[in-house]
């Protein structure tokens, strides 16, 4: 409707059905300007009329972006299927509701289905009367809550803002014009309840008395700010018969973000579809907040796990807390580490160390597929006198270090490395001597010498498991 | 959650190369200077190892506001240094319009002040006090993080935290290898001796 590239797919879409529903749209629009205010209802109107002959002209669409854009016209097309205009006069003469009744059913990927669906059949009145009456109620109550038609300019600005480039309306026309691809393209985020994620095939037998219902309690709050009503078309029986009052199903045209996905036609833009819960807001401002706090919480999930011995914290602060605590606590031990490390330089001749490839180390910290490896690996370990490796060390065995695991990692190598690990455990005395004998034999050999037996079962086990590290070796033992 | 195993590999490769590099400066060094030598390599394999991140980026310009470790730096990383240093498309933060930023503080702050109700302390007040007060160390514990917003800066501690873990246990492990070789190297002599009371065990 806006430009002609993007009328591709509505154009044809509607081709088929608009002929037998144009005259539909004369009457639905002066029904609607019954009780519209004047301005908005002849714009619907002549919307309705731009769009029953979009295939003979491109319309001048900046008469609709200026207002709410083109989903006035979707509106009009969205109530154009829809003759049963009865209960429309129970709405508030908000000019905006068609508008979000356009956004919140058309675009919706699983709202194509009905949508197109019952463009087919324009003048079948229950189904779709109950389907578009749920939105237009929906849309009317959140018309109502926007307060006034001024708030579309910032809706809209919001959604230029989201979109990266060309009109918001072009976006909403290819969500029109490419249902599947557009149902592919969007993300949903919103964690709503599993009906909304039905596509279903609006079953009309229990519209009607529940759509009846529906308006009262909607209309009663039609001007109340809190309260969110459904929009999604696609899930209208399946709600209606949960529905005690007014649940939220904000379709995520206003919530669109830079999401990466591709879009269907026109310039891509990415956007999320999300759908605000029952009993909250489904303004702009708090689904995009909602947005950005699933987002925060996913990411705190990860964090969570990262985190040893976090499992069980639940909370923002607290959990910021302990990972302010482990970020801390590594930074120190690093600084720890090369503290050591710094000891033991100078007097290491780095000439001799020439078979001190990376890819020894790597086989020292990470996994290694042969088995010579695996046997033999234990953690030398001289910090006997060292008390803050000890801690350390303890600190990490303790967050997790399963005493009993360890042994099982132990057990599971081969025989071999069983006795030879059991030769390393017996012989703590005569530390030097043994560390001086499998260093010989191979680089990777490190003799453990024990601290304490659980540090030592603790550190071969961490070679044990190859590559992994100890904090991943500690988070499976978790 | 763990770093990947090039990652690895990249750290100790750096970290050894700069080892091998400085090793004879090391030795007219205090301990004290060693120790903070060895640090900063640690940190460089680290950023270098990682590639090109929001926290490599602010650790590396962290580092490089001394002049004597710039030098440093830019002989370590050689060309990776002049990329990881080149601002990010100006700025961290997502771009934004003012003008809609502008309305929609309006809107929020318009909404806050009618829902605001004379209160004391509120719990939620306090709640959001603490996540702040805490939101402000994690910035300043983790490099580069002062300019990001609550997401990004989660994501970017998320991995710090992944490679900070990395570099702790790869070094662990160059430590426990090094010393290793130095009680190797010390028993060599008495060897022999040592294979067969050993082997007589």
């Amino acid at each position: 409707m806006n430009s002609g590239s993007s009328d591709r797919s509505p154009k044809c879409f509607l081709n088929q059905n608009w002929d037998r529903s144009v005259d539909h749209i004369s009457q639905f629009g002066s029904a609607l300007g019954s009780f519209m205010s004047p301005q908005s209802s002849f714009e619907l109107e002549r919307g309705l009329q731009r769009i029953g002959h979009l295939s003979e002209e491109v319309p001048p669409q900046s008469h609709f972006m200026d207002s709410s854009g083109n989903s006035q016209a979707l509106g009009g097309l969205v109530i154009a299927g829809n003759l049963a205009l009865a209960h429309l006069d129970q709405f508030p003469a908000d000019p905006g509701f068609a508008e979000r009744a356009a956004r919140f059913s058309s675009f919706d990927g699983q709202s194509y289905g009905w949508f197109s669906g019952h463009f087919e059949l324009p003048g079948s009145g229950k189904p779709s009367t109950a389907a578009i009456i749920q939105s237009l109620t929906a849309s009317g109550l959140q018309i109502g809550h926007l307060e006034s038609n001024r708030q579309i300019p910032v809706s809209n600005g919001l959604q230029l803002k989201m979109n990266s480039a060309g009109p918001a309306i072009s976006r909403e026309e290819m969500s029109l014009s490419d249902p599947i691809s557009a149902s592919n393209g969007k993300k949903r985020k919103a964690p709503s309840k599993s009906k909304e994620k039905d596509a279903a095939s609006p079953k009309p037998s229990t519209d009607p008395p529940k759509v009846a219902d529906e308006e009262d309690s909607d209309t009663k709050r039609c001007r109340s700010s809190g309260k969110i009503h459904e929009i999604g078309i696609d899930n209208v029986k399946p709600k209606l018969e949960q529905n005690d009052g007014a649940r939220s199903n904000g379709n995520a045209e206003q919530k669109q973000r830079k999401a990466g996905n591709d879009k269907p036609s026109e310039p891509p833009k990415d956007y999320i579809h999300v759908r605000a819960r029952r009993g909250q807001a489904t303004d702009s401002h708090s689904l995009a907040e909602r947005v950005r706090r699933e987002k925060i919480s996913q990411r705190m999930k990860l964090l969570q796990d990262l985190v040893p011995g976090c499992s069980k914290v639940t909370g923002k602060a607290v959990m910021l807390d302990e990972i302010i605590n482990y970020v801390q606590s590594l930074q120190r031990q690093v600084e720890f580490l090369s503290m050591k490390l710094a000891t033991v330089n100078p007097q290491l001749d780095f000439d001799n160390l020439a078979n001190l490839r990376a890819k020894d180390m790597i086989q020292i910290g990470g996994p290694v597929p042969n088995s010579a490896y695996s046997p033999e690996m234990s953690m030398v370990s001289s910090y006997a006198d060292v008390p803050q490796q000890k801690d350390i060390l303890h600190s990490i065995a303790t967050n997790g270090m399963d005493f009993h695991c360890s042994m099982n990692l132990l057990d599971s190598t081969g025989h071999q490395d069983l006795n030879a690990h059991q030769a390393c455990l017996g012989g703590f005395g005569d530390s030097s001597s043994q560390l001086g004998f499998f260093w010989e034999d191979d680089l990777q050999n490190i003799v453990q010498m024990g601290i304490g037996q659980d540090q030592e079962i603790v550190a071969s086990s961490h070679n044990f498991h190859g590559g992994t590290s100890p904090a991943a070796q500690m988070k499976i033992e978790l | 959650m763990q770093a990947t195993k090039s990652f690895e590999r990249a750290f100790l490769r750096q970290l050894l190369r700069v080892f091998r590099l400085s090793a004879v400066s090391y030795k007219s060094m205090s301990l004290q200077e060693r120790k903070s030598a060895i640090k900063l390599s640690a940190d460089v394999a680290m950023a270098s190892a990682r590639g090109s991140r929001k926290w490599t980026r602010g650790l590396i310009a962290k580092l490089s506001e001394e002049d004597e470790h710039r030098s440093f730096l830019r002989l370590i990383l050689g060309t990776e240094y002049e990329r990881l240093t080149k601002p990010c498309h100006g700025s961290w933060k997502i771009p934004r319009s003012k003008k809609i930023v502008r309305r929609s503080l309006r809107v929020c702050s318009r909404r806050k002040n009618n829902l605001r109700a004379p209160h004391g302390v509120k719990s939620s007040v306090l709640a959001r006090t603490l996540v702040e007060k805490r939101t402000h160390a994690l910035k300043r514990l983790v490099p580069g993080g002062e300019s990001l917003d609550g997401y990004s800066l989660l994501d970017e501690a998320l991995d710090y935290v992944i490679s900070l873990r990395a570099q702790a246990d790869l070094m662990q492990k160059l430590l426990t290898t090094f010393e290793a070789s130095k009680l190797s190297a010390l028993s060599k002599c008495t060897l022999p001796e040592r294979k067969a009371s050993f082997v007589g065990k």
